[in-house]
């Protein structure tokens, strides 16, 4: 999965509770809404029935009123019928009022002359029946008045005499009090009110009050009244309207009133609620997630780039983050990338480099090495034709520099091979750079095209170093002068002493170095810039091993020059030998089991695997490359143990224990040959010239050992 | 020492003494009659003073390089037979060789030079027109 997604889908699992809790929230709101518009309905209806039955009540307080007449006890008919006129015309509703024997017959009817033929009273036998029984008022149903054709209901209450009841006492109301109460509840437009009477027929409406006049209720009202006094319910009106509906009926009256709302409004305050909510909880969501979206991207984007750049670095090629980012972390590890992604860069640019160098380097060490070629056959080819005389003799003068010049190359080139590959190993003794300095300058002068000058300090500068390396720095810094100088203009070597350091220095005025070249002329393979019409000779080791040998040695150097054309310094620092490490004879002894050994060899890797070896053993070893040497050594420290090789480059072994067995401690010392000379009468041979012992190269630790536990 | 019956006059150009010394030899050795010079402007001067038939000139030359005496040559001295010596076969001195050959020069050879071999070649190096 992708960290963009993952971080997206994060978000949106935080938020799931939230959107869940809001759905609820939701539906109760809307739930509650219903709840309060259905209350609030109730309510208004409870108004309704309450006005209905207050216009009843006061209708049946009126016609209590006139059932206590005197001259209705008196039976004074005239006189009742005149105050009953009087009171119908007061009544707003009232249309007629009339007078019946309990039975139902009909005594007085207002709206008939007296005398006039009358119609029993029509009512159910039930409400009759509770009226004489109960001596209460009743309330009948709507009725098509018989006599005035108009509808119309009846109040009718009992007049009793001495206990009795004499008489029933009717007023027949219009239904218009109804459709009055209705209206002054001031109902919204839409909405719908009705009253019914006990029968549930309507007997008032706010909305076509005379199409539906005496007809029966709704299904779902009817429904409703048959189960329940008040209530809600959900249904439809007479004419098909879709209502939530309270309903309320009268326990006194029997009546019912019923309101419609219609189900749009109800729903619509609740769907209104919803949707504010809805919406808000989505626009929510929406937000979130394009926040979520955003930060994601400023995390994951940086993310995906540093892949990227890691590919890139793994696969070896210099890359760094570009786009920045807020995260911390994120800014450390492009942090990081940038300086791996420079070190790439840094690491190719160097390849490049070299590879260029040693590309020039092959090109010019293929013309280095066919110039001496060139001279050497073309002098061979002179040696051949004419064996003798004058012109033999400076074709050989040819054969002989050329053949020097040529090894001292090769010898250059397997000397920096040596020293890349750290296997170059320092012969070194206290001498003094002075002494040195004086033989190669004298040395040079013989062949120098340029006048060479010396100065020296009085006193010896001594130095702890490999004599034949000192030599060639010197040599190599000469040459390098010389390389670059026309001839006859001079070179200047001077030697100094300082506090700790000895200091040497080349000076020359040739061609120098521009600034750009300084820092680069001590590596390998680069030569100084040189145009086209002037190709100096040399591969460009000469001032690289100058740089190695020294540093090997412990010092350093340097190399300035005030421009091209101004000819150049160069300086090299050694460290001075302190006085303890002069060479000193020592004649107290070594401990016990422990000798002075001496190792002559020329191979300084034999005499440096040799030295490790014995020294492990707490022997104190000197080393010397050649006879000579190894014959001063001798003198000086008188080890008690020699181990010399036999192919030694001056004197052979033979010749060294000879000289040895001949001088001063030279019967005490034990010589061991040590040679690659492998055969008997190499061994007989050894033994002749006075050596104790004779091992075969490799040598191994402990027969070496054992050769040397029998020395004196 | 016998000598060829048509020697001729070499000039040789190197600013390696030995290699123009050894050359010398061996050309002298053969009868011809060898001048030597370490650069161009040398070779130049030396051959106002005494014509050579023969220039053999190294393509690298302190003063003014190989290329430039073969065009100075080519145009003082035309029926001059050039032979061009190179110090190595690899580039850019191969492109050095060819850019010899388009200015002139009746011969290129790599160093080391088999002297047998030029010896015959100068013989058989045709007359320039």
């Amino acid at each position: 999965m992708r960290l963009r997604t993952y971080l997206q889908g994060l978000t949106l699992a935080a938020m799931l509770p939230l959107a869940a809790f809001a759905v609820t929230v939701v539906v109760l709101t809307v739930e509650r809404e219903r709840e309060s518009m259905s209350q609030a309905a109730q309510a208004r209806a409870l108004t309704l029935i309450t006005a209905v039955e207050a216009e009843m009540r006061a209708h049946t307080t009126t016609i209590e009123a006139l059932a206590a007449m005197p001259s209705l006890a008196e039976d004074r008919f005239d006189r009742f019928r005149e105050i009953a006129t009087a009171v119908l015309e007061s009544q707003l509703d009232w249309i007629n009022i009339d007078l019946a024997l309990p039975d139902g017959r009909e005594v007085i009817n207002l709206r008939l002359p007296p005398g006039a033929p009358l119609a029993p009273i029509q009512e159910t036998p039930e409400r009759l029946a509770r009226l004489l029984r109960e001596r209460t008022s009743v309330v009948g149903d709507l009725q098509m008045d018989p006599l005035l054709k108009r509808w119309a209901y009846t109040v009718r209450t009992p007049v009793i005499r001495d206990g009795r009841v004499r008489y029933i006492l009717t007023a027949n109301v219009s239904p218009e009090s109804m459709g009055r109460i209705i209206a002054a509840q001031r109902f919204s437009p839409g909405w719908f009110a009705v009253v019914l009477d006990a029968n549930a027929r309507i007997v008032a409406r706010n909305v076509d009050s005379e199409k539906y006049l005496g007809q029966p209720a709704s299904r779902t009202l009817l429904d409703a009244l048959a189960t329940s006094q008040s209530g809600w319910f959900e249904g439809r009106t007479v004419e098909g309207a879709k209502v939530y509906s309270p309903f309320w009926r009268s326990a006194r009256f029997g009546w019912a009133i019923s309101m419609g709302i219609p189900a749009g409004e109800v729903t619509a305050a609740a769907s209104h609620a919803a949707w504010v909510l809805g919406i808000g909880i989505f626009a929510a969501l929406v937000l979130s997630f394009l926040l979520a979206r955003y930060f994601a991207l400023r995390i994951s984007r940086p993310i995906d780039e540093l892949v990227a750049v890691t590919e890139a670095i793994g696969k070896g090629q210099p890359a760094s983050p570009q786009r920045d980012t807020p995260v911390d972390e994120l800014r450390t590890l492009a942090e990081t990338l940038r300086t791996a992604g420079a070190a790439v860069r840094e690491r190719q640019e160097a390849l490049r480099s070299a590879d260029r160098a040693k590309d020039q380097f092959l090109a010019v060490l293929g013309h280095e090495l066919r110039n001496p070629l060139a001279a050497l056959t073309a002098a061979a080819h002179v040696l051949k034709v004419a064996p003798a005389g004058e012109t033999a003799l400076k074709a050989r003068a040819v054969l002989e520099r050329q053949t020097r010049q040529m090894t001292r190359l090769i010898e250059d080139l397997l000397d920096i091979s040596r020293i890349s590959m750290g296997k170059a190993l320092l012969d070194k003794s206290v001498l003094d750079l002075a002494k040195v300095a004086e033989e190669v300058v004298s040395a040079a002068r013989q062949s120098s095209a340029n006048p060479i000058s010396l100065s020296l300090p009085s006193s010896a500068v001594l130095v702890d170093a490999d004599r034949a390396r000192l030599e060639q720095i010197l040599q190599n810094l000469i040459g390098n002068a010389q390389k670059f100088s026309r001839p006859g203009e001079p070179i200047a070597i001077e030697l100094r002493a300082e506090r700790r350091t000895a200091v040497l220095r080349v000076s020359d005025h040739g061609s120098g170095i521009a600034p750009a070249e300084i820092d680069r002329i001590f590596e390998l393979f680069v030569q100084g810039e040189h145009g086209p019409d002037r190709v100096k000779s040399g591969l460009g080791l000469g001032l690289a091993l100058v740089r190695r040998l020294v540093e090997m040695h412990g010092g350093t150097v340097s190399a300035a020059s005030p421009g091209q054309g101004r000819g150049s310094t160069f300086t090299v620092c050694l460290p001075l030998a302190r006085a303890a490490e002069a060479p000193v004879v020592r004649e107290e002894s070594t401990a016990a089991g422990e000798h002075r050994i001496l190792i002559v060899d020329d191979n300084a890797d034999v005499r440096t695997t040799l030295r490790e070896m014995l020294s492990l053993d707490g022997h104190e070893v000197h080393e010397a490359g050649d006879g000579a040497t190894g014959i001063a050594i001798a003198r000086a420290h008188a080890p008690d143990v020699a181990l010399i090789d036999i192919a030694l480059p001056d004197v052979d072994g033979y010749e060294v224990a000879r000289r040895l067995r001949s001088g001063e401690h030279g019967m005490r010392m034990k010589l061991i040959a040590v040679t690659g000379f492998g055969q008997p009468e190499d061994e007989r041979r050894a033994l002749e010239a006075g050596f104790d012992a004779h091992l075969t190269k490799p040598v191994r630790l402990a027969q070496l050992a054992r050769a040397i536990a029998g020395a004196p | 020492m016998t000598k060829p019956s048509a020697p001729g006059r070499v000039l040789i150009v190197d600013d390696e003494p030995d290699v123009r010394l050894s050359l010398q030899l061996a050309l002298e050795l053969a009868g011809y009659a060898v001048r030597i010079a370490a650069n161009g402007n040398e070779a130049l001067e030396q051959q106002r003073a005494s014509p050579a038939e023969v220039l053999i000139t190294d393509i690298f030359m302190p003063e003014s390089d190989g290329i430039e005496t073969i065009a100075s040559f080519r145009k003082e001295f035309p029926a001059t037979r050039i032979v061009v010596v190179s110090g190595a076969a690899k580039r850019p001195n191969a492109d050095y060789l060819r850019a010899a050959r388009v200015l002139g020069a009746d011969l290129t050879l790599t160093k080391p030079i088999d002297i047998e071999r030029l010896l015959e070649q100068l013989r058989t190096l045709p007359p320039r027109a």
